[in-house]
């Protein structure tokens, strides 16, 4: 496993957590290697309430991002995206939704009718790999589960609130919904990481937004996130 | 949800209704995961005794959503059925599986055609679905996961007069058995969720009068398969999270 990138605003507060960040991966590389492909990526970034990056990680397998991580991490970018991945027909409809809504969204006939297809009920489980590829090489967005993002309130010892975005984009285990269980599981990991580092903080997180896409909301039971 | 086939040699008089603990998890597992079964589903479940000449089904459950569905369910269960060195269906490799189907049928034009089909194909996703359909129709055959194979051993304690000491004494005596367990209806890897929570909830109600047994399951060819080894170990399916042995459990 390799650290790709690391950024920081205050080095010295953040450095130790993405130190012990980059272990708890490690670690989780190793465990679950039968079920990472060769080119995973994990990105883990943190935002303030102006979506400005303060804190960014990025480990992988390789020297490099996959395209599908950026296409999530892109799809991720849209303000009303919580979750990346389409596996029913409810998500499905509400992802489409939201990217028709964006405004210069420009469709083309070949990628609207991709769009279009993905919006028919019947279409959901028969898009194959090769739709979503060509999203992502139409637009930049890829599908697929392993994107989630997570606001949530930090309070410090004074009282004073902050209002935080957690991201975080896994790609690269060969079953696709579970990209977001490990999304979900490095999320679970920096929660921990983040309460020990930052002793006088507690931070509330609405995990409400994800919890309307069914994948995520059963990992989330599983996984034993707490939205405090 | 209707149940369109029961038979309990395990416990003659118990009807469907003593099966009414695992009936309910079914429906409240189907119930709460219902968006992603748009077209139905079906759960077969199989006890075999495996008595050396005559393995025999003891116990048998097939039920399926009020709209029907979940077609590979009777398929996965007939592969576990025609292939006992399978612990489960699922298999994305187009090769191996040629090779599997090399080993049980009798070569013949049309499993040569089919087979030279999947070893032309990189992966699942490659073969053209007309192979799969003939070969779920014709040989009862699929590479889909969600069908599950528990070995099982039931240890049943008796007080009994042992007949050289002429004393009583606890006597015990061991069986053999095994569970095939096939859910179909939604994505593969939500089959295996599904069907590994029945799993979960037969054990606890295993049909029969179990005051007196120790019933132990091995799991250990199951956590082979890394998607399954997943849904053991994450899934809170079986087992503490923090549990990483490859050894036999005893649920």
């Amino acid at each position: 496993m390799q650290r790709i990138k690391y950024e920081a605003d205050n080095t010295k507060h953040f450095s130790p957590i993405e130190a012990d960040l980059r272990r708890a991966i490690t670690r989780l590389a190793v465990r679950d290697r039968g079920l990472f492909t060769n080119d995973w990526t994990a990105q883990i970034q943190i935002k303030d309430d102006n979506n400005n990056t303060f804190f960014q990680a990025v480990y992988g397998e390789n020297d490099s991002i996959s395209r599908e991580a950026i296409g999530k991490i892109n799809l991720l970018s849209l303000p009303r995206v919580s979750c990346t991945g389409v596996n029913d027909r409810i998500t499905t409809y509400n992802l489409c939704e939201i990217i028709l809504d964006k405004d210069d969204f420009g469709i083309s006939e070949t990628s609207g009718d991709l769009i279009q297809q993905l919006l028919s009920a019947d279409m959901v489980y028969e898009l194959g790999e090769s739709a979503y590829q060509k999203i992502l090489k139409e637009y930049g967005y890829y599908f697929r589960d392993g994107g989630i993002k997570i606001s949530c309130k930090m309070i410090n010892a004074s009282g004073a609130t902050e209002k935080r975005i957690i991201q975080i984009v896994f790609h690269g285990c060969f079953a696709t919904q579970f990209n977001t269980y490990y999304a979900l599981e490095i999320f679970r990991l920096l929660q921990q990481i983040l309460a020990r580092h930052e002793e006088g903080n507690s931070y509330e997180y609405d995990l409400e937004p994800l919890r309307k896409n069914n994948t995520a909301d059963l990992f989330i039971r599983k996984t034993g996130i707490a939205e405090a | 949800m209707k149940v369109t086939y029961y038979q309990n040699d395990i416990d003659p008089s118990g009807d469907q209704n003593s099966q009414s603990p695992l009936l309910l998890k079914i429906a409240e597992l189907t119930d709460q995961y219902g968006m992603q079964l748009p077209d139905g589903w079906r759960n077969a479940i199989r006890i075999r005794k495996l008595e050396d000449d005559n393995p025999h089904n003891v116990f048998a459950l097939d039920v399926e959503s009020d709209i029907g569905g979940g077609e590979y369910a009777n398929t996965k269960l007939s592969m576990l059925e025609q292939f006992p060195e399978l612990y489960y269906t699922g298999e994305h490799n187009t090769v191996k599986f040629a090779i599997l189907l090399d080993k049980r049928f009798a070569p013949d034009s049309t499993i040569g055609r089919l087979n030279q089909e999947l070893r032309a194909a990189r992966t699942t996703a490659q073969v053209n679905p007309t192979i799969w359909e003939e070969l779920q129709r014709k040989y009862r055959v699929t590479h889909w996961y969600g069908g599950i194979r528990i070995p099982m051993r039931i240890t049943n304690a008796c007080w009994s007069t042992n007949t050289r000491r002429g004393q009583e004494s606890w006597d015990t005596h061991t069986d053999s058995y095994e569970i095939l367990l096939a859910f179909s209806g939604a994505k593969e890897w939500m089959d295996v969720y599904i069907a590994l929570q029945i799993f979960k909830e037969l054990s606890h109600n295993l049909p029969g009068d179990r005051k007196h047994s120790r019933v132990s399951y091995s799991l250990t060819e199951l956590y082979m398969d890394p998607l399954i080894n997943f849904h053991l170990r994450n899934m809170g399916t079986l087992i503490p999270r923090k549990e990483l042995s490859y050894a036999t459990n005893q649920v």
